[in-house]
């Protein structure tokens, strides 16, 4: 049964390193405050910079099965250098690969922290709203009940002896397929209300271009459900060329030929775009409001 | 007010009533109506199909309440035949929701297929971790990158995982996302170790998975709750995918109806003299 530390409480060693990391983390992120300010930007590009660096290599360097015949081939040299970086690496590896577990292992627990500070902002915006009876503070009031309520169910019945209480397990599956699914699911469902006012609202042929874009969205949505299917379903196949003309072969060739196509075009503008942006960040290029506000 | 403006200004309560009425039939008044077999359906099914014996399936998912009427369908049609086929799974959130709604989904099933916890399928819990440095990591050690079960169980203990190293011990995936985040699937996994990957996008999504499709990227796609339906059809079992893709089918018509009906208005009312809306 997992307990807190989890499935190591067994294992005493573990949880002194457990809780020796812990403290060394929180001494790391108090030696941090002491940076002074000026040395924190550049501190942030350099850790961003070593980050980017270490990704990109490990993905583009050559692993073992690849480098190995060709630094065999190339004599005395080739040999020392194989033995030196590739040496005891699973064929699928390089020499960066080993510590990639490590990082994201790190990666994860930064992720961490970003769910603290997140909660953290949310539990100060949300106190403010009540401490001072701005508008509204009444949804601020069942913020907190909901954080509380949904972390205490989600912590015992997850950890100890709540495991197998079904008083826990009973009130997990009422807090989640009652409360958090059912408003999730009646929230997303209002989306369907909108579309159908909107669309009848603003879907007016004013021009060809609306005109193509009305009769090409018109022919995949019926061509995609079974009510369209079924409206052009007296069309045979051993009618030749006419078999096409069933709705659900119009909307797969605009799906299949136009769209993929369409779709190519925008992915790689996207890609050429996210490329140049990857840059602008790795490097600290990237000026902009999350960029130069002080830290 | 004249009847071709009145055809452009129907009260949206009106139309609110007649979505709900359209929804709701269906499920108190069941009809059959065609289904035909798309392409990219048939490759979801054919991958699952060819399988190698002794390779681990992964179910990846980051769908939650909100998209289950079309998420859900498409993750117990797959869940369905990896039960029928005896191929081991392995759920794969990417949100604490998904985690448990696929869980609760394997549980509700598995006891029709003898199946059981462990030893046939896992779910390795959601990571708080960006999907490109899991997926990199994954592929080359899984037991190291995935660590424990959603419960907190290590990986080594579960009958399911035995064997399982890297990404040449899976031999399907079939990412259910109402996100578009299949590229990363492609870019890291497909591309660099020829992994069969499939798409269950939600139907918005459904024009972006066309791209990777024609160019052999993915073996299949199940394209929102209609690609669910189809797929009970190739199990030959129909359910819920089958149900509510009817419902789906009404207000389509509906909305059709709605803007052929505004449109007609509002070329009338010019004509006739007026500017329409």
């Amino acid at each position: 049964m997992a307990s807190f530390w989890g499935p190591h409480t067994d294992n005493p060693e573990k949880t002194l390193f457990i809780l020796g990391a812990l403290v060394t983390g929180a001494l790391f992120i108090f030696a941090l405050t002491f940076v002074p300010r000026r040395a924190r930007k550049p501190l942030i590009a350099v850790v961003t910079f070593i980050g980017g660096l270490y990704f990109s290599l490990e993905f583009l360097i050559a692993p073992r099965s690849s480098a190995e015949p060709f630094l065999l081939s190339k004599g005395a040299f080739g040999k020392k250098v194989f033995e030196l970086l590739y040496a005891g690496l699973d064929p699928d590896q390089n020499f960066l690969s080993p510590y990639m577990q490590g990082l994201t292992n790190a990666w994860q627990v930064i992720a961490g922290f970003t769910f603290a500070l997140g909660l953290t902002n949310l539990v100060h915006i949300h106190g403010k709203n009540i401490l001072q009876a701005r508008k509204n503070w009444g949804f601020s009031v069942f913020f907190f009940i909901g954080v509380i309520v949904m972390a205490v169910i989600g912590f015992f019945q997850r950890f100890g002896a709540g495991q197998k209480s079904p008083v826990w397990q009973g009130l997990w599956r009422i807090a989640t397929d009652g409360w958090l699914f059912s408003l999730d699911a009646a929230m997303f469902s209002l989306i369907a209300f909108f579309i159908i006012s909107a669309a009848y609202r603003a879907f007016r042929i004013r021009s060809v271009e609306a005109t193509i874009m009305m009769g090409a969205a018109f022919l995949v949505m019926l061509g995609q459900v079974p009510v369209g299917i079924w409206l052009t379903s007296w069309i045979q196949p051993e009618w030749g060329f006419l078999y096409n003309l069933r709705l659900e072969n119009i909307s797969q060739w605009i799906l299949w030929k136009p769209n993929a196509a369409a779709q190519r075009g925008i992915e790689f503008g996207i890609a050429v775009g996210a490329l140049a942006m990857g840059l602008r960040i790795w490097l600290s290029l990237e000026r902009g409001s999350y960029f130069e506000k002080e830290v | 007010m004249t009847v071709f403006e009145r055809m452009q200004r129907i009260d949206r309560r009106v139309m609110y009533v007649l979505l709900v009425a359209v929804i709701a039939l269906p499920m108190f008044v069941p009809f059959k109506l065609p289904t035909a077999i798309t392409p990219e359906v048939r490759g979801v099914y054919d991958a699952v199909e060819s399988i190698p014996k002794g390779k681990l399936a992964i179910l990846s998912g980051d769908w939650g309440a909100g998209t289950l009427a079309e998420s859900l369908p498409q993750t117990e049609a797959l869940m369905r035949h990896l039960f029928r086929n005896n191929v081991p799974f392995a759920i794969l959130p990417w949100a604490p929701q998904t985690t448990t709604l696929m869980q609760n989904t394997a549980e509700r099933l598995a006891p029709e297929y003898g199946k059981v916890y462990g030893r046939d399928w896992v779910n390795w819990g959601w990571k708080a971790v960006p999907m490109v440095a899991f997926l990199k990591s994954m592929a080359k050690d899984i037991p190291g990158t995935v660590r424990q079960d959603y419960r907190g169980t290590p990986l080594s203990e579960l009958p399911v995982m035995k064997g399982v190293k890297d990404i040449d011990d899976i031999g399907f995936v079939c990412h259910i996302t109402p996100v578009g985040n299949i590229m990363l699937w492609v870019a890291f996994i497909q591309a660099v170790y020829g992994t069969p990957i499939a798409y269950a996008p939600t139907a918005v999504m459904v024009a972006q998975g066309y791209d990777p499709l024609d160019a052999k990227q993915l073996v299949g796609m199940l394209p929102g709750l209609v690609g669910g339906a189809q797929y009970e059809t190739l199990l030959n079992d129909p359910r819920s995918g089958v149900r509510w893709s009817n419902s789906l089918s009404l207000a389509e018509l509906l909305m059709i109806f709605l803007i052929v009906l505004a449109n007609i208005g509002y070329f009338a009312s010019r004509r006739a003299g007026g500017s329409g809306r």
